[in-house]
This record gives structure tokens, sequence and C-alpha cells, in this order.
């Protein structure tokens, strides 16, 4: 095996003197365990659903050929779902992004660290900072969110780079732009900001990841340092 | 029954209101029958989002402008100044809205409550060229919004 093929992996290092390590939106491990659970429960419902109809009634319908094969599409869907995510989680890793502050702000720069556990050639590597609106509503009876990205400032986009247990893989500076919206965050309305790192690997599942941070004017960031003493 | 004349006037009104600013300005009640006691007068500070999500609401600062059973005159009037929250800012995106109001609420007595609201946009000057461009110019109505 290819040394640039070793799926081994390290703990991340700490961050470096002067940087927060964000914490990602849902960490791959997460993803994987949300994945595995939801097809779990999935396949038990379909098969307790089979174990009823066989012992019902001699007398009742089996159930329609379309039903069989629409249960089956959606779970051989979510078994692949669920592969796709062990494999995110165990072959790519969790991304580790940190920053040279807690808050950025508008019109000033802020420093962005990526790492990478693992050792893998990755082919592109693509980080942005982006603005995303969530609206929460209800529809009936269901509660429904929609999300939209709505500005993107590319940070970098990186080609032919290799992970190296953890070792940083690029580190870059992003101008918040001085008109930037803050981070809004109420009961049902939300704009956050993150950290987009897209990876695509080959032999691997492609990774994306997001890693929400604080966008603040200085008065605030001032303001809370003050209330904090 | 909307008996009362609320009147909220801002000096001076500007187009954007810098966070963390003062805002002054002076409310007028006229009563048409004459003298009348006050449950309570309030100037309200306040945002409110709107768009494809269930609305929300916040409340930035208030000021209570007489107390409780005080015998208003016909004719009431009040200079105010505010200290302007530092956010969140008014916002026009895709999804959300968000929209700042100063409001005057009155109520005199349990059946008899009115309210304007007065909007304005409040943040900061640097961030209002590319505001208006990339979302929109708001509009501004009148110096005393309507009774609700």
């Amino acid at each position: 095996m290819n040394t640039a093929q070793k799926s081994s992996k390290s703990a991340a290092a700490a961050p470096p003197d002067g940087f927060h390590r964000l914490a990602p939106k849902s960490s791959v491990r997460r993803g994987f365990l949300f994945a595995a659970i939801f097809t779990t429960c999935w396949i038990g419902f379909f098969v307790l659903m089979f174990i009823g109809w066989n012992n019902a009634d001699k007398g009742s319908a089996p159930p329609p050929l379309w039903f069989i094969a629409l249960f089956g599409v959606i779970t051989l869907g979510l078994i692949f779902w669920c592969i796709k995510s062990f494999l995110r989680w165990t072959m790519t890793g969790q991304t580790t992004v940190d920053v040279n502050t807690a808050s950025a702000i508008p019109g000033e720069t802020l420093e962005v660290l990526v790492s990478q556990p693992g050792q893998f050639a990755i082919d592109n590597c693509n980080v942005d900072l982006v603005c995303q609106e969530s609206a929460t509503y209800t529809a009936g009876t269901d509660t429904e969110t929609k999300t939209e990205i709505v500005r993107t400032i590319p940070v970098c986009e990186l080609t032919g780079v290799t992970a190296a247990n953890g070792q940083t893989i690029t580190r870059q500076g992003v101008l918040v732009p001085a008109d930037a919206m803050l981070s809004f965050n109420s009961s049902n309305n939300k704009i956050e900001w993150l950290i987009r790192v897209k990876m695509t690997i080959t032999r691997r599942p492609d990774s994306e990841q997001l890693f929400p941070i604080r966008v603040l004017s200085r008065q605030i960031v001032e303001t809370e340092a003050a209330n904090h003493g | 029954m909307a008996d009362l004349n609320l009147l909220i006037d801002l000096t001076p009104e500007l187009p954007v209101y810098e966070p963390g600013t003062q805002l002054k300005g002076e409310v007028t009640i006229t009563s048409p029958s004459g003298a009348w006691k006050a449950e309570h007068i309030e100037l309200v500070l306040f945002w409110r989002t709107s768009g494809i999500g269930t609305r929300d609401t916040g409340v930035g600062a208030s000021l209570q402008l007489c107390e409780k059973g005080t015998e208003i005159q016909p004719h009431f009037s009040r200079a105010f100044e505010v200290t302007l929250p530092l956010h969140p800012y008014s916002y026009n995106g895709r999804l959300i809205k968000i929209d700042w109001y100063v409001g005057l609420r009155v109520k005199k007595g349990w059946l008899s409550k009115q309210e304007i609201e007065f909007p304005i946009q409040l943040r900061p000057a640097a961030s209002d060229a590319a505001f208006a461009g990339a979302h929109g110019a708001v509009g501004f109505g009148t110096t005393s919004g309507g009774i609700i």
C-alpha cells in the first residue's frame, strides 16, 4: 500500500498559541451515528411490518409488490448513506479548523488554519467563509427549517496537497467584509457565518464540513470582554 | 378606540442610525376629548423579523414616560433619549428580514390601548452602500407610523 493511501489517523494537535479551535457543526462521527441509528430503525420497522403481515389472517392480502419495491429502494439508499458516513469517519476523518480570534470582526482579517488527520493525497480542497440564513416555520402540523447560503467569500482553493497526520494543510488570511451582517440567533431565525471546508479525495468519500464562527462588531466584543472582567 | 393622536419625532431624522449612539426625539399625544388618566405610556425600541420563518421580536430598550395613574393633559409632549443597541443590525436577506422600530405604546384603561411604530434603520454607516447594493435599499415612510 502506498504511503499516501494509508489511513492511519492521529489525534489533532492542540491549536497554536493564540488560536481557537472551531467546533464542527456536525462531526463526522455524529454523522455516522445518526445515519446508523436511522437506518437501523428503518430496517427494524421494515422487518416488524413483514412479521405482522406473515402473522395476519390467511385471508388478508399480501403487501403489493410496488410497496415492497419502494421500501427496498429506500432501505438500499439508507444502507449506502450509512456506509458512506462510516467511510468518511474512518477513512477521511474529522477536519479541524483553528482561527486566530474567538469572534471575527467585519473589516478585519481572520486567519484560518486547516488540518486533516490521516495520511493521504487530497485532490482538491476549497475553503470558504459563508453566511447562511436559517428560517424555521410551521407548515400544517410540521415544523420545517429552510436554509440558504447568501454569501460566499473564498478563503483558498488548493490542489494536490497531502494530509499528514493532523498537520496544518493550509494557513490563510481572509478579510471579513466590512458590510458583513453580524451573527444573529433568535427562536426561529438565524444568520450564521461558517468556515466551509470541501475536499475531493481519490478513493475516499468526498468531505464537506462546516465550522460555525461568530461575527461580531468590535464594540460588542469589547463590551463582552468588559462584562467578563 | 383610537381617540388619541400619537406622534414620534426623531431629531435628527436620519436614514441610518449608528448602533451604540443616542437616539433623540419627542413624543406627542393629543387627546381631542380632554384630559385622561394613563395606565402607562411607554417608548419601546424593538426589532421584528419577517420572511419565511416564524416571526421573532426582541426589545432593545424601553422607557416609561409617565407613572401609572398620571393625569395627562390634552396635549402631552415628552422629549426622550435612548442608547441604540449594538445588535442586531437591520437586515434584508433572502429568507430573513430584520426591522427596527421605535414604538409608542399607550394604555388608557382596560380596553383602550394604542400603539404606533416608526421604522428606523440600525446599522453602521460603513455598511450602507453595500447593504443597499446587495439587498435593495429600504424605503422610509412617514414620521409617525400607523396605528395598529
